[in-house]
C-alpha cells in the first residue's frame, strides 16, 4: 500500500511539474510568407475649399432654388514640397503635384483654409473652414433649420468619377426618415448644394452623416441666421472628429456676454453658447461636460446629463462670463460633440461652430489668415503637462507648456505659416479667427494620405 | 459378374499419408485386383512404401496430370468389366469401402461412376464430402460437408458428380468419355467428368456405406502450388469459371467472358462485404485467368458435345437449389464460429463468451443523460443550415464539391495550387455526406451533439472496465463535460471535436480486434472491427494529426502484447496511411518539413500553451484528476499504470504541440502570421484516459451499500464543476445560409460566372508592420473544405510573376493614384472586390481609394463587408481540365470504400444477433 501511495504522489507531482514548471520554448515549423513591399505612385494630395458663401435665390435673392456663391474667399495655404513637386490651384482646389508620387503626404506638404467676410442683405458674418481632402464618409455635428435659420449642405466632387451621396440625419428624437435623403448625385467636377430644410425641416438640433459612393466628395454645412430682418451671422460646420468617449473642444472664446444678455428680443434668446452632443449607436450616453476657463475669473461650468442613443441634443451653457474657455466631454459610450459660439459686438452679431478637435499625433502644419486676429486654442485633457513645440516659418522652434486639464492660447501674426507638434501627445486645437467683430473657427487637419509604399501579401 | 478393379494410388509427396493409405488398402475386405502407386513426387519414399506393401509402382513426370497418370496405368490393360478405383495419397478407405462400392455397381449396371462418403482424416464422424453438384449459378458445390455424421445422409445415391478421391469409375466409360478434361483446372475436372458421364447417359452415384478418410491436402494448401496451379482459393474460383464456360449456353458464355474482369471486381467487392477480404485477390486473379485462357475453356465445350446424348436440362434435378446453397453457407459460418468459440474456450476465455447480465445503454437510462446533455448544449442549437465561428467556415452547399476536394492534387485557391489536399477533406466529405443536401448542416448538428455523443462514447468505453451502470454514467458525464472538450466546442474546433468523438470508439474497436476484454465470435466479426478501427483511426489521424503518434505508439504496444493478432492489427493502420500518404510525401519531399504533419487542419486558431486552460477550467478539471489518481490504490494496477503512462504521453504531446508554431497565413483567414499547434486533441485524449481511470477507481470500491452511496455522491462532485462550466458559457457562433460571399457574387457564380473575387484585408505581421493581405477567391468564395494546410506551408515559396503582378495591382488599387487598372483587372478575371466591414483607419482609407477608382462601382455594405463591382469584366475562358479523379484518389476511395463495406456488419451475422436476442440481450443492447 505504501508503495502505491508513493506512486500516487509521484504521478501527481509529475503532472503538476509538467504543467507548471516545464520550460517554455518556441519552435517554428515551415517558412513564413513575406509581404512584398511595393512602391506605387501615391495619389496627389488634393485639397478642396468651400469657395464663396452661398446665397439662396442667387445674387438677386429672388431666384427660386438657385444657390450662388457670392464674394471671393481668402484662401490661405502653405505648400512646402520637395524638389520636383509643385502646387496647382484650380478654382477652389489645391493640388500638390508629385510626378514620382513618393513625397510623404500630410499637412506639412500642403495645408489650406479659407475665410470670407460677407455683408449682404440677411447674410453677414465671417465664415471660415479648413480645406478638405475629399472623403466618402463625413459626419457633421452642427446646423439648424428652425425659423430664421438656414443650413445648406455643400457637396463638392473634384474627382473624375460621378458620385452619389446619401444622408443620415439624426435630430433630437432620433433618425430622420423621409424622401430626398439618398441618391443625391454630384457630377464629377461639380458642386451640389442641398438645403437641409428640405429633408429635416424646422429642426433645431441635428447631426448629419454624409456618405458617398463613387467619387469622393468634400462637404460642409453652411449655416446662416437671420433674426427678423437682421443678419445673425454665418459659418461653416466642419467635418466632425472621430467619435470617442472623450471629446475636447478648444477655443470657446466668449465675448460680449453682457451685451447678449441685454438683447431681450426672443429672437435673440439663442445667443447662449450651446453644446451639441450626438450619441451614435444604440446605447444612451451619460455625458459630463466640463467647461474650463483660463483664469480664476472664468471658472466655467459643469454639465452632466444622460442623452438618448441615436439622437442629437443641444445643451445651453449658461452663465459663462467673457473669457477663454475650453470644453472637455467625458462619456461612457463614444459620442460626437460641437459648440455653437456667439459673438455680439454691437451691432454685429455672428456665430461660429467649434467642432471637437481631432487629436493630431504628428507635427501639423497650418496657415494663419492674413486678415483679422487669429488665435490658436490648445486643450490638454490629460492628467499631465504637455509640451508644445511651435515652428514659425523657418525660425527656431519655440516651446510652450499646456497644463494638465488646462489650455493654452497663442496669438499669431496674420499670414504666418506654422508647424506645431505635441512631442508625442495628440494636439487638440482650433484656430479662432476674429475679423472686425465677426468670428470663425478653423480646425487643424493633418491631410494624411497613403504614402508611396504599400506592403501587399498575396495569399 | 465380378468386376476387375484396379486401385490407382496417385502419390505426390505426401509420404506419411501414403503410408496410412497403403495400410488401409491392405486391410480392405474386398481387395482390389491390382494396386498400383503412380508417383509424381520426389524421392524414393513412395516407391519403398509401394514395394513394402506389395503394390505395383509407376513413376511419372512431376508435372504429369491425373489424366496422364491414369492413361499410363491403363496402357495395355484390357480386362472385361474393368473398373478403376482412384485413390489419392491422402485418402484412406475404411475396410469395407471397396466392398460397399462394388455391391452398388453390381446392383445397377447403368452406374459408371461411384463415389464414397468422404470423411475427415482422423475424425471419421464428420462428413467431408458426399457427392458434388453445381449451384444454380454454375459454380461447383459440395452440398454435404462439415456435418456430423448421424446417418442422416445415408439415403443419398444419385448425384451429379463425385470427387476424384476414391472414385470408382468404369474403364469403358472412362475411355468413351476421353477421361478427364485436360483443359479443365484440377478442381473442376471431377465435376466436369461426372457431368459428361451423366450427359452420356450414365449414372453417377455415391455410396454412403463406403467410407473413406480424406485429408484434403490440396484444398488446405498443404501441397505445393504447382499441384493446383494456384492457391487453393484461386483454384476453386478458377474451377467455377471453367464450369461456367463449359456448361453455359454459348451466347451467355461469350457475354460472361466479355464481362469477366468486371464480374471479378464486383465479386471481390462482394467478398469484402461478406468480411472475406482474403478472397479479394483470388477473385480478381481467377477472373483474369479465365479472361485470358478463354480459348482453352471454350475448347472443352467441343469435348463435351462429342459424348453428349442427353439435353443439359435433364440434369436439373441434380443441381443444388438456391435455398440449399444459402443454407450451406449459413452452416459454414456457424461452423466457423463454433470452431472459434471452441478455440476461445480452450484459451480460457470462457467468461468472455458469457454475454453477462449487464444492462444495456438504453436500459440504464443512457438516453436520458444524452437528452439532458443535448438540452445543456442549447446555445449550439442550429438556427440555420450553416455555422460560422472562429475556427469554422460553412462547407460548400454541394456535396460533390467536397468530394472533388478530397484527395485532390490541384486546388483552386490562391492563383491555383498543386499539392495534395488535406486528409481532413475526406473527413469533411464523409461528415457532409450525412446531410448531402446541405453539407454544412451536419457540422451544425454535430456541434450541438458534441456532449451527448462524447457521453455515449465514454459510456461504452467505460463498459470495458466496469459493469456498474452508474459508474459508466459518471464516466460518460466526466468525459462529456471535460473542460478541454468544452473549450474545443466553445472555440468550434471542428477537427479536435471529431477526433474526440471518435477516440472512445477507436479504443473499443481496437480492443475487440486484439481480443482484450470481450472476444469476437468469428473472423467476420473481427474484420468488421478491424475496418471500424481502421476508419476511425483515419478519421482521427486526419482531424488531429498531433495525436497520431500517441495512437500509433498505442497500436504498436498492443500489437506487441497481442502478437498473435498482428495479422488483424496491422490492417488498422492502412486507411490512415492511404489518406496521409500523398500529404506526408509532399511535406517530406517537396517541403522538407516533416513536422508539418503535426499541424492542425482547418482554420488557424491560436491556443494557450501549458497549463492550457483558464483557472476556472483547471479547477473544474481537478476532481477528475484526483479520482484518476485514486485508481492507483485499486487492484487492477497493471491496467491503471499503463493508462497513466498513456496519460503522461498525452500530456507531454499536448505540451510539445502547443509550443510548435506553424505558418497561419492561408486562404480564409488573415489575422495572424503564425499559430501554435492545438493541444486540444491530446488534452481530450487525456480526459478520456482520466475518465476511464476514475471509472476504475470508483468501480473497485469493495464495500457495501452505505459506502457506495457516499462514493457516488463524491463521484458526482467530479462532474458538478464541469456541468456548471457548461451551463455558464456561451459560444460565439453565427448561423447563416451557408454563403461565404455576398449574395450578389454568389448568385453570379451560381449562374456559371468564372469571375473572381478579390478580398483585401489589412493585417499586421509579427513585427507589427501594417500590410495588406490580398486573397483571390473563386466566385463562390472560400469554403471550409478549400482551406489547405499544404498551401499554408508552401505559400512562402509560391512567389512568382503572377503573384507580383497581382500584388502590384492591389498596391495601385489601394493608393488610388489614377493608374489605369481596367486592363489588368480584366486580365486577372476579377469581377468583385471585397473589404471587411469595420471602422479602422486602414479600412476607411482603403474604402476611399476603391471608391475613387473609376474602374470600380461601389455596391455597398454587404453581410461580408464592403463590395465593389468591376465595371468592365472579362470571363475566364480557361477550362479547368483537372479531373476530380487521379490514381491516388482512386486508391484512396477503393481502400476507404472497402473498409466501409467491411465495417458494415454482414447480413448473416445480424441474423445471428437477432436469433440470440434472448440469450445475449445485455450484450447486444450495447
Amino acid at each position: 500500500m505504501i508503495r502505491r501511495v508513493i506512486a500516487l504522489i509521484a504521478v501527481a507531482a509529475a503532472l503538476f511539474g509538467l504543467v507548471w514548471f516545464a520550460p517554455k520554448f518556441q519552435f517554428t515549423v515551415g517558412d513564413l510568407p513575406k509581404a512584398s513591399v511595393l512602391k506605387v505612385k501615391a495619389q496627389d494630395l488634393s485639397l478642396v475649399c468651400p469657395g464663396g458663401v452661398y446665397q439662396t435665390g442667387g445674387s438677386s435673392g429672388t431666384k427660386l432654388g438657385a444657390f450662388e456663391p457670392i464674394g471671393a474667399p481668402e484662401i490661405n495655404s502653405d505648400f512646402s514640397g520637395p524638389a520636383g513637386t509643385s502646387m496647382v490651384i484650380k478654382g477652389s482646389v489645391l493640388t500638390a503635384v508629385d510626378p514620382d508620387g513618393f513625397a510623404a503626404q500630410n499637412s506639412l506638404l500642403l495645408n489650406a483654409n479659407q475665410i470670407e467676410t460677407v455683408a449682404a442683405e440677411g447674410l453677414a458674418g465671417l465664415a471660415g473652414a479648413a480645406c478638405e481632402r475629399p472623403s466618402n464618409s463625413t459626419w457633421f455635428i452642427g446646423g439648424d433649420t428652425s425659423a430664421g435659420r438656414e443650413s445648406l449642405l455643400i457637396l463638392k466632387n473634384a474627382t473624375k468619377v460621378d458620385s452619389t451621396v446619401s444622408l443620415e440625419i439624426f435630430n433630437e428624437q432620433g433618425r430622420v426618415t423621409g424622401a430626398g435623403l439618398a441618391g443625391i448625385s454630384v457630377a464629377a467636377g461639380k458642386t451640389t448644394v442641398v438645403p437641409l430644410a428640405s429633408v429635416a425641416p424646422k429642426t433645431k438640433a441635428f447631426s448629419t452623416h454624409v456618405t458617398s459612393r463613387g467619387g469622393l466628395v468634400a462637404a460642409w454645412i453652411q449655416q446662416k441666421t437671420v433674426r427678423g430682418l437682421a443678419a445673425g451671422g454665418v459659418d461653416y460646420v466642419s467635418p466632425a472628429a472621430p467619435f470617442g468617449t472623450t471629446q475636447s473642444i478648444p477655443g470657446v472664446f466668449i465675448r460680449g456676454a453682457a451685451d447678449a444678455v441685454k438683447l431681450t428680443d426672443p429672437a435673440f434668446a439663442d445667443l447662449v453658447p450651446t453644446l451639441r452632443v450626438f450619441v451614435p449607436g444604440s446605447k444612451a450616453a451619460t455625458v459630463t461636460a466640463q467647461v474650463v476657463g483660463s483664469n480664476a475669473k472664468t471658472f466655467g461650468t459643469v454639465v452632466r446629463q444622460t442623452l438618448a442613443a441615436g439622437a442629437t441634443t443641444d445643451i445651453p451653457l449658461t452663465g459663462l462670463a467673457d473669457g477663454d474657455y475650453v470644453a472637455i466631454l467625458k462619456s461612457d459610450v463614444p459620442v460626437g460633440a460641437a459648440i455653437r459660439l456667439h459673438r455680439v459686438v454691437k451691432p454685429k452679431v455672428d456665430f461660429a461652430w467649434l467642432g471637437a478637435a481631432a487629436g493630431q499625433l504628428s507635427q501639423v502644419g497650418f496657415s494663419v489668415p492674413s486678415s483679422g486676429i487669429s488665435k490658436l486654442s490648445v486643450v490638454n485633457p490629460g492628467s499631465s503637462e504637455m509640451n508644445l513645440e511651435l515652428i514659425q516659418g523657418t525660425s527656431a522652434p519655440a516651446s510652450f507648456k499646456v497644463p494638465a486639464a488646462g489650455q493654452l492660447t497663442l496669438k499669431f501674426a496674420p499670414g504666418s505659416k506654422l508647424k506645431v507638434s505635441g512631442s508625442g501627445k495628440a494636439i487638440l486645437a482650433n484656430l479662432i479667427v476674429d475679423v472686425g467683430g465677426y468670428v470663425a473657427a478653423i480646425p487643424l487637419v493633418d491631410y494624411r494620405n497613403a504614402s508611396g509604399q504599400v506592403a501587399v501579401m498575396v495569399r | 459378374m465380378n468386376a476387375f478393379i484396379t486401385a490407382v494410388v496417385v502419390s505426390h509427396d505426401a509420404v506419411d499419408y501414403l503410408a496410412a493409405a497403403a495400410n488401409a488398402l491392405q486391410l480392405q475386405s474386398r481387395k482390389p485386383d491390382r494396386i498400383i502407386v503412380v508417383d509424381s513426387g520426389e524421392g524414393f519414399a513412395s516407391e519403398q512404401i509401394a514395394a513394402a506393401s506389395g503394390f505395383d509402382y509407376l513413376k511419372v513426370a512431376r508435372d504429369s496430370s491425373l489424366q496422364d497418370s491414369i492413361a499410363a496405368v491403363l496402357e495395355g490393360q484390357e480386362q472385361a468389366n474393368h473398373w478403376l478405383w482412384l485413390l489419392h495419397d491422402d485418402s484412406a478407405p475404411e475396410s469395407g469401402a471397396l466392398a460397399a462400392l462394388e455391391a452398388e455397381i453390381e446392383k445397377s449396371p447403368s452406374v459408371a461412376i461411384a463415389g464414397p462418403k468422404l470423411v475427415q482424416w482422423q475424425a471419421p464422424r464428420i462428413i467431408r464430402q458426399l457427392g458434388l453438384t453445381l449451384t444454380p449459378n454454375g459454380a461447383p458445390f459440395s452440398p454435404i460437408h462439415g456435418q456430423f455424421d448421424q446417418g442422416q445422409h445415408d439415403d443419398v445415391d444419385d448425384v451429379m458428380a463425385v470427387g476424384t478421391a476414391a472414385m470408382l469409375v468404369k474403364v469403358a466409360t472412362f475411355r468413351e468419355l476421353g477421361g478427364f478434361d485436360e483443359s479443365a483446372p484440377l478442381l473442376a475436372a471431377d465435376i466436369d467428368f461426372g457431368i459428361r458421364a451423366r450427359l452420356a447417359g450414365h449414372r453417377v452415384i455415391v455410396v454412403p456405406a463406403a467410407r473413406v478418410q480424406h485429408a484434403g491436402l490440396s484444398l488446405s494448401g498443404q501441397r505445393d502450388r504447382q499441384w493446383l496451379g494456384a492457391a487453393p482459393k484461386t483454384a476453386l474460383r478458377r474451377a467455377a469459371i471453367h464450369l461456367r464456360f463449359a456448361y453455359g449456353s454459348m451466347p451467355l458464355a461469350l457475354a460472361y467472358w466479355f464481362f469477366l474482369p468486371l464480374i471479378g471486381l464486383l465479386r471481390a467487392i462482394g467478398q469484402v462485404a461478406r468480411k472475406r477480404p482474403e478472397l479479394i485477390w483470388s477473385e480478381i486473379a481467377a477472373a483474369f485467368w479465365g479472361y485470358f485462357t478463354v480459348g482453352r475453356r471454350l475448347s472443352s465445350r467441343k469435348k463435351i458435345k462429342t459424348t453428349t446424348s442427353l439435353p443439359a436440362r435433364a440434369l436439373k434435378t441434380l443441381r443444388a437449389s438456391r435455398a440449399e446453397v444459402r443454407a450451406s453457407r449459413r452452416a459454414d459460418k456457424e461452423y466457423a464460429e463454433s470452431v472459434d468459440n471452441l478455440a476461445t474456450f480452450e484459451a480460457g476465455g470462457a467468461a468472455a463468451l458469457d454475454g453477462g447480465a449487464q444492462r444495456g445503454f438504453a436500459a440504464s437510462g443512457g438516453l436520458w443523460w444524452m437528452l439532458g446533455l443535448t438540452a445543456l448544449s442549447f446555445a449550439w442549437w442550429p438556427k440555420n443550415v450553416a455555422v460560422t465561428a472562429d475556427g469554422l467556415l460553412p462547407l460548400s452547399s454541394n456535396w460533390w464539391d467536397l468530394f472533388v476536394r478530397a484527395g485532390a492534387s490541384y486546388q483552386p485557391i490562391g492563383l491555383g495550387f498543386f499539392a495534395p489536399s488535406d486528409p481532413f477533406a475526406w473527413v469533411l466529405t464523409a461528415l457532409g455526406g450525412l446531410t448531402f443536401w446541405a453539407p454544412s448542416l451536419s457540422v451544425a448538428v454535430l456541434l450541438l451533439l458534441i456532449k451527448p455523443l462524447a457521453f455515449l462514447g465514454a459510456w461504452k468505453l467505460a463498459a470495458q472496465v466496469s459493469e456498474s451502470a452508474w459508474v459508466r454514467a459518471i464516466a460518460g458525464l466526466g468525459f462529456a463535460i471535460w473542460p478541454a472538450l468544452q473549450l474545443a466546442q466553445l472555440d468550434a474546433r471542428l477537427p479536435a471535436l471529431i477526433a474526440a468523438l471518435a477516440l472512445p470508439w477507436l479504443a473499443i474497436a481496437t480492443l475487440r480486434v486484439a481480443q482484450i476484454g470481450r472476444i469476437t465470435k468469428s473472423s467476420a466479426q473481427t474484420w468488421t472491427w478491424v475496418a471500424t478501427a481502421g476508419l476511425l483511426l483515419a478519421i482521427i489521424g486526419a482531424s488531429a494529426p498531433s495525436i497520431l503518434p500517441l495512437l500509433l505508439i498505442g497500436l504498436a504496444l498492443l500489437t506487441l502484447v497481442r502478437i498473435k493478432r498482428i495479422g488483424y492489427l496491422i490492417w488498422i493502420a492502412l486507411p490512415v496511411f492511404a489518406i496521409f500518404g500523398p500529404t506526408a510525401l509532399y511535406y517530406l519531399v517537396a517541403l522538407a518539413h516533416p513536422l508539418a504533419l503535426l499541424a492542425d487542419p482547418g482554420l488557424a486558431q491560436g491556443s494557450q500553451a501549458a497549463p492550457f486552460l483558464s483557472g476556472t477550467e483547471l479547477i473544474a478539471s481537478a476532481p477528475l484528476v484526483f479520482f484518476a489518481l485514486l485508481a492507483l490504490l485499486r487492484k487492477r494496477i497493471g491496467l491503471v499504470l499503463s493508462l497513466w503512462v498513456f496519460a503522461g504521453i498525452a500530456l507531454i504531446s499536448a505540451y510539445v504541440i502547443a509550443l510548435i508554431r506553424f505558418p497561419a497565413v492561408g486562404v480564409g483567414q488573415a489575422e495572424f502570421e503564425t499559430v501554435n499547434g492545438s493541444p486540444a486533441p491530446a488534452l481530450i485524449a487525456l480526459g478520456l484516459i482520466l475518465t476511464i481511470l476514475a471509472a476504475v477507481a470508483i468501480d473497485g470500491i469493495p464495500a457495501r451499500n452505505a459506502r457506495r452511496v457516499i462514493t457516488a455522491a463524491a463521484a458526482a462532485l467530479v462532474v458538478l464543476p464541469g456541468l456548471v462550466l457548461a451551463g455558464t458559457q456561451a459560444p460565439n457562433l453565427k448561423f447563416s445560409d451557408g454563403r461565404v460571399v455576398p449574395s450578389i457574387v454568389a448568385a453570379e457564380a451560381d449562374q456559371g460566372s468564372t469571375l473572381k473575387l478579390l478580398v483585401l484585408t489589412p493585417s499586421t505581421d509579427a513585427a507589427g508592420r501594417k500590410r495588406l493581405a490580398a486573397e483571390l477567391a473563386a466566385g463562390d468564395g472560400v469554403h471550409f473544405e478549400d482551406v489547405s494546410l499544404a498551401y499554408r506551408f508552401s505559400i512562402a515559396k509560391l512567389a512568382s510573376e503572377k503573384y507580383s503582378k497581382l500584388a502590384q495591382l492591389v498596391a495601385d488599387l489601394s493608393s488610388a493614384n489614377g493608374t489605369p487598372l481596367a486592363a489588368r483587372l480584366k486580365q486577372e478575371h476579377i469581377g468583385y472586390l471585397l473589404i471587411p466591414a469595420g471602422t479602422s483607419d486602414e479600412l476607411a482609407g482603403l474604402g476611399m481609394a476603391l471608391d475613387s477608382a473609376s474602374e470600380l462601382e461601389a455596391v455597398g455594405l454587404t453581410d461580408f463587408g464592403r463590395l465593389w463591382r468591376v465595371r468592365s469584366v472579362e470571363q475566364s475562358t480557361e477550362v479547368s481540365d483537372s479531373s476530380p479523379w487521379s490514381i491516388t484518389k482512386g486508391v484512396q476511395v477503393a481502400i476507404l470504400l472497402g473498409y466501409l463495406l467491411l465495417a458494415i456488419p454482414s447480413r448473416t451475422s445480424r441474423r445471428r444477433g437477432s436469433e440470440e436476442i434472448f440469450i445475449e440481450s445485455g450484450e447486444d443492447a450495447q
